[in-house]
């Protein structure tokens, strides 16, 4: 085997590998579809409601000033299904950009715990802040 | 040793004693009785001997000569009267080495590169010498154009199909220049005068495979010989990718017989390369396909491209698995509702055997045909100002996103994973430098099969979309 030959066999195969996974991804579309996914979630959300309840964990937010510009938030969140999608797009509409992010999630709680930063330079407050959060938390 | 492609000893044959040319002169041991032809080619060896014994006074001439069809070293240093010497030994031998090779099967090449020695490759009016011979059918059945001869038995039609059609007395000319070795004896180096010949030997019916020249390597050409001749140009012997396969030690001398015919290139060939340059090139155009297969090329150094293709297609191997996994877990999960739903239905699929005792055996169907074997996958994608790796294994995914800093891209991509179907878990990032760098701990849904170039791609794709989209400053607020 020369080199040539090894490099044209290397474009043969890639080929048909890609063919193949082609192939098999097309089939697995056509199988898509199932009406079971649509009761799991449902049944995703309501546990985890229950386990938040059974370990005494409540939603909150906090804030706290770390730099001139730079707040603190840590908020706790019962975890549903696109929450935390509807949380930070909250958050970007409001202009608060969140700088360095933690997301853990136990129990059907979800902690965020996040630098944020104005996000169009003004500064902001603490009880301004807290009080944009805890609007957000209740309206998504 | 018969067999093997002869090479000469230059160094030994330098070496040899004066008794060396009465050796040359000597008729040679007759040969194993063949063909009487033999004969004839000793005859008219013994012939030309004595004709260039006179000029090849300083010839010194050692017993290993005669017995070479051994390697035939480079020898282009050699003088002049080494080279003589060794193409009167040539002459000799190839009467012998005819017989042998007669004896042989028909792959054995032997090529002389008497003309390799001789610095001076002469090809011109040895036509006249070659008259001397009343050499039939001893076409070369290979032959490089300055030296390396391939002698077969002319009696049998070789399989390497060379000049074996040729009549003699009709390739008087051609085959003079086959016969390397008394070309040189007289005459100063006239390539291009080689050249013509050569390109004038196809009308003689040469039934080379590959076209003149360095084709003339007959015999199989099926295997490829990559680059023989190394550095040589001469399009005569760099055949492009359908060179010939040499056995024993051909190569040896063709690289010489590269460096010999550097400044001569050869009339163009048809099938193959003409040029070393065309040679590369389409080497390179090869290089530069394999390149654009890959999805994330890095360098475009050679080694960097094969090391990506490497990785490719480790990648591709394991797309195929997963896929093969969902697919295969698809199927069951729907059997298996199927037969839920028409559990009346004492029929039922055939599929559902199999599925359900595998189910039977685990208790839950959606591990059931894994048996064992985690589903796993990883492969990385990388765009001009980002990089994705994503990871799966058995129902985790996890995501790394690294991103230069110009928007937000935590928004995206959590948006990314709702759509995907993905249960964070788990999510650490943040800012470093001049870039974003997030990681992504989720799980797949029940139920749902994504797999992981499907994730890649999607989240690269659209990461790379918002990001193009934005200006530089300011973050972006668009919904998608």
């Amino acid at each position: 085997m020369n080199k040539a030959t090894i490099i044209e066999d290397a474009i043969t195969y890639i080929q048909e590998l890609q063919q193949n996974v082609k192939l098999l991804s097309d089939q697995l579309l056509e199988m898509e579809g199932s009406s079971e996914e649509a009761v799991q979630t449902r049944s995703d959300d309501i546990n985890a409601a229950e386990e938040m309840k059974q370990c005494g964990i409540m939603e909150d937010v906090q804030v706290t000033n770390i730099d001139r510009n730079k707040l603190w938030i840590k908020i706790i969140l019962e975890k549903k299904r696109g929450r935390f999608t509807r949380l930070i797009e909250a958050m970007t509409y409001l202009g608060l950009e969140l700088t360095d992010t933690n997301v853990a999630t136990s129990k059907g709680a979800m902690l965020v715990s996040s630098c944020v930063e104005g996000s169009y330079g003004d500064t902001l407050t603490v009880e301004q802040t807290k009080d944009l959060l805890l609007e957000i938390i209740k309206s998504i | 040793m018969h067999g093997e492609i002869g090479c000469f000893d230059t160094n030994s044959m330098v070496q040899g004693a004066d008794d060396g040319i009465g050796q040359v002169l000597q008729p040679p041991p007759p040969p194993p009785p063949m063909a009487g032809r033999t004969i004839n080619i000793h005859n008219g060896f013994e012939e030309n001997l004595k004709m260039s014994t006179e000029e090849l006074e300083n010839l010194k001439l050692s017993k290993e000569g005669l017995s070479y069809h051994h390697s035939y070293l480079h020898h282009q240093e050699e003088d002049t009267s080494a080279a003589r010497e060794i193409q009167l030994q040539n002459h000799q031998q190839m009467a012998f080495n005819n017989t042998h090779l007669m004896q042989d099967s028909s792959n054995q090449v032997l090529a002389f590169t008497s003309s390799s020695l001789a610095d001076a490759s002469t090809y011109t009016s040895t036509a006249d010498l070659f008259n001397l011979f009343h050499l039939p059918r001893c076409s070369a059945s290979s032959l490089l154009p300055n030296s390396s001869i391939s002698f077969t038995n002319p009696t049998h039609t070789t399989p390497l199909g060379f000049a074996g059609d040729l009549p003699m007395t009709d390739t008087a000319s051609a085959s003079s220049i086959l016969y390397d070795p008394l070309f040189h004896l007289n005459l100063p180096p006239q390539p291009p005068l080689f050249r013509e010949l050569f390109q004038s030997l196809p009308p003689h019916g040469y039934s080379l495979p590959d076209s003149r020249g360095s084709s003339l390597f007959a015999g199989e050409g099926d295997d490829h010989v990559e680059g023989s001749g190394g550095g040589g140009e001469g399009g005569l012997y760099q055949d492009g990718d359908g060179e010939q396969q040499f056995d024993n030690g051909v190569l040896d001398f063709t690289w010489d017989m590269a460096c010999m015919g550097k400044d001569r290139e050869a009339g163009k060939m048809t099938k193959h390369f003409a040029t070393e340059r065309q040679r590369r090139q389409h080497l390179n155009d090869k290089y530069r396909a394999l390149r654009d297969l890959v999805p994330n090329p890095t360098k475009s150094d050679r080694a960097s491209v094969v090391g990506d293709a490497i990785d490719y297609i480790k990648e591709l191997l394991r797309t195929v698995d997963e896929l093969k996994i969902l697919v295969e877990k698809k199927r069951c999960a729907r059997e298996r509702s199927k037969r839920l739903k028409t559990e009346d239905d004492s029929i039922g699929n055939t599929g559902n055997e199999s599925c359900s005792t595998v189910m039977k055996s685990i208790g839950d169907p959606d591990q059931s045909f894994n048996n064992g074997s985690l589903r796993s996958s990883w492969l990385q994608r990388k765009s001009k100002d980002s990089e994705i790796d994503v990871r799966i294994i058995d129902d985790e995914v996890t995501i790394k996103l690294v991103q230069r800093k110009k928007i937000n891209c935590l928004l995206y991509v959590s948006r990314v994973v709702d759509e995907l179907k993905l249960d964070l878990h788990h999510v650490a990032g943040g800012q470093i430098g001049d870039y974003y760098s997030f990681l992504f701990n989720t799980k797949i849904y029940e139920g749902s099969s994504v797999y992981a170039s499907a994730i890649a791609n999607k989240l690269i794709e659209v990461v790379d979309r918002h990001y193009a989209s934005t200006p530089s400053t300011t973050p972006s607020t668009s919904c998608y």
